[in-house]
């Protein structure tokens, strides 16, 4: 059995896409305040919502992540409240996608997402020759 | 051997047809109107910068986009600045189509499509642009060369399909939409027209039908008349190519249509007779085929119209693995079974007299108009309860070593269904209590794919059916 965690890299690149939208939402909501100075209440909500993913959030849930080869079958498990374990077994998916964006190119990172009739199962961005080798790997193993 | 494909840069304009409405006909209005009246609306400019911009990207996309054939994969690479490379196994494919409009035609490109099991039922996985030779050798590396048999099909058995298939409704969506937008483009209000002209016709025989019905069944003819010949022209020039493991559909006039798949790629094999076949006793073979392009309900037609002899023996022909074994189990012959097959109509007729017959007194200046729904809706649980009489005389299943096959009524078509027993996604056996007192269940069968083709089968033996059922699948109970 194989198994690994997610890279460091990925938490900091999703609080960094966290932290840009965060941004221009609250520039869009400040803007609102000119109007008037009620909307400093969802502001400093919508600010404190955001600091809360970034900061407590989005480490718990991508320490949680934990990717497991078992012979033929990929487990995903992950989740901060409510936990989750999804399987797929290599037979069963029909396809697999290499996903990135500027971002996760700058930092050498992919998100890799199977495809199963009706369902799609979506490994968070890992180094991206580990998701090519993984690609490759479940090709190998459905071949078989 | 790995070997890389591009896009045909008519791609480009593909890629630029969601803006079509919203920017590029604005845009070109805008400037007619400089170029005839020297005059530039405010926001020429503005959409012109961003018609560039949109224009720089969908040329960056069309230079990204990349396929690749190597060994037992395909990988389609896609995307600028959010890149996609998606890798499919080719025994994985259900099945890839090539259209060419008459635009392609010119300059020499094909709409290739490349459909899975996965994906939005409805959409298809993959589509882009190719070049006409690059088209025929992916097409050739994935299904092997291109067949050289082909099975034709008349004119006069296309127009049957396209006939006895068509429905005034498919009519009146494809055509609203062209109508509205023509109208927008020439400035004139061309549905206005239209109806106006609808109401002139009708009302040359408001003494013998109520003027809505006239009205409504005026639109429902043009609706039925619009979806034939769309129907027709899409058929036209069908062709069917048969090898030992691959089949491919050829058909189109103005839009050319190639698709081909594996046999195995086929979730089940349908025989359907809708309401008009029945009264030439005409029926078609369809296939039913995972993924399969843009198609609401995955089908793919084989034969498009023939007698029931022909189309047996051509299902033999054809798929000769999936030919029905096993106990044929039906309902039982006595009147009381025959009787509730009945119930149904018995039960609606009621009610519609129940209904229809005093509103024809409360209302009485509505009269015609309840009388006419009354005669239609008598006539069409008069259908339906011949349908119940098909169900009750022909209705069965078998649960073979290999292949379920099914024979009953879906909706208003009779249709007979046969799939390996692997294909099978779920087996209902339903009882109420009338059934648990009798010893009967109703059978439902889906197939497991994207559309999930199902068929039931009414007021047969619970215990037999139950026993066929675990015979064939090796449940110990």
């Amino acid at each position: 059995m194989q198994s690994f965690d997610l890279p460091k890299k990925t938490l900091t690149l999703w609080q960094i896409r966290f932290a840009l939208a965060a941004v221009l939402l609250l520039v869009a909501a400040a803007f609102l305040c000119k109007l008037s100075l009620y909307f400093l209440i969802p502001l400093g909500v919508l600010a404190l919502f955001f600091a809360f993913v970034i900061i407590i959030y989005f480490p718990a849930y991508f320490k949680s992540c934990k990717i497991r080869f078992l012979k033929g079958t990929v487990i995903i498990e992950r989740g901060v409240f409510i936990k989750s374990t999804n399987i797929m077994p290599f037979s069963r998916m029909i396809f697999s996608e290499l996903l990135s964006t500027p971002l996760s190119r700058l930092m050498g990172l992919s998100a890799v997402t199977l495809k199963s009739a009706r369902r799609v199962l979506i490994i968070p961005e890992i180094r991206t020759e580990d998701a090519k080798s993984f690609i490759s790997l479940i090709t190998r193993e459905e071949q078989l | 051997m790995k070997k890389e494909y591009r896009a045909h840069p008519l791609m480009i304009f593909k890629l630029l047809k969601p803006f079509l409405f919203v920017l590029i006909i604005p845009l070109l209005k805008g400037a007619l109107q400089f170029l005839i009246q020297r005059r530039i609306s405010g926001v020429l400019s503005f959409e012109a910068v961003c018609f560039c911009f949109i224009l720089a990207i969908a040329v960056l996309r069309w230079r990204a986009f990349r396929l690749t054939l190597s060994g037992d994969d395909i990988t389609v690479s896609e995307g600028v600045f959010f890149r996609k490379q998606s890798v499919i196994s080719v025994s994985k494919l259900s099945s890839v189509q090539t259209t060419k409009n008459p635009i392609d035609a010119v300059t020499g490109a094909v709409t290739y499509r490349i459909n899975t099991e996965a994906g939005r039922t409805g959409k298809t996985d993959f589509e882009f642009k190719l070049s006409t030779r690059d088209s025929r050798e992916v097409s050739s590396r994935l299904y092997g060369d291109e067949s050289r048999t082909a099975v034709k099909f008349s004119l006069y058995k296309l127009a049957l399909l396209a006939a006895t298939t068509s429905s005034a409704v498919t009519g009146i969506v494809i055509s609203v939409p062209v109508i509205n937008k023509a109208g927008k483009l020439l400035g004139i209000a061309l549905d206005q027209m239209l109806f106006d002209e609808i109401n002139t016709v009708s009302e040359k025989f408001r003494f013998y039908f109520p003027p809505v019905v006239n009205v409504i069944t005026l639109i429902f003819l043009l609706g039925y008349g619009i979806a034939f010949l769309y129907s027709f022209f899409k058929n036209l020039n069908f062709r069917l190519f048969l090898e030992k493991d691959k089949i491919e559909v050829k058909s189109g006039f103005f839009v050319r249509k190639r698709t081909s798949f594996k046999k195995t790629s086929v979730n089940d094999v349908k025989i359907e007779q809708t309401p008009l076949m029945r009264l030439i006793k005409q029926f078609s073979m369809k296939v039913s085929v995972g993924g399969y392009s843009d198609s609401k309900q995955e089908s793919a037609v084989i034969i498009p119209c023939g007698r029931h002899g022909e189309i047996k023996r051509q299902f033999s022909l054809y798929f000769p693995f999936m030919t029905p074994d096993g106990e044929s189990v039906h309902a039982s012959r006595d009147r009381a079974t025959r009787n509730r097959f009945f119930y149904l109509p018995r039960l609606y007729a009621f009610f519609t007299l129940l209904v229809s017959v005093p509103s024809m007194f409360i209302f009485k200046y509505f009269y015609r108009l309840i009388l006419f729904i009354s005669f239609v809706v008598m006539a069409v649980i008069l259908y339906y309860a011949n349908l119940c009489l098909y169900d009750y005389r022909f209705g069965k299943v078998r649960f073979g070593r290999e292949n379920v096959y099914a024979k009953s009524s879906v909706g208003l078509h009779n249709c007979e269904l046969c799939c390996p027993k692997e294909r099978i996604g779920q087996i209902k056996l339903i009882r109420n209590p009338v059934d648990i007192k009798r010893g009967t269940c109703k059978v439902r069968i889906t197939v497991r794919s994207e559309s999930a083709d199902s068929i039931r089968v009414r007021h047969l033996d619970y215990k037999t059916v139950k026993k066929n059922v675990y015979e064939c699948y090796g449940i110990d109970e």
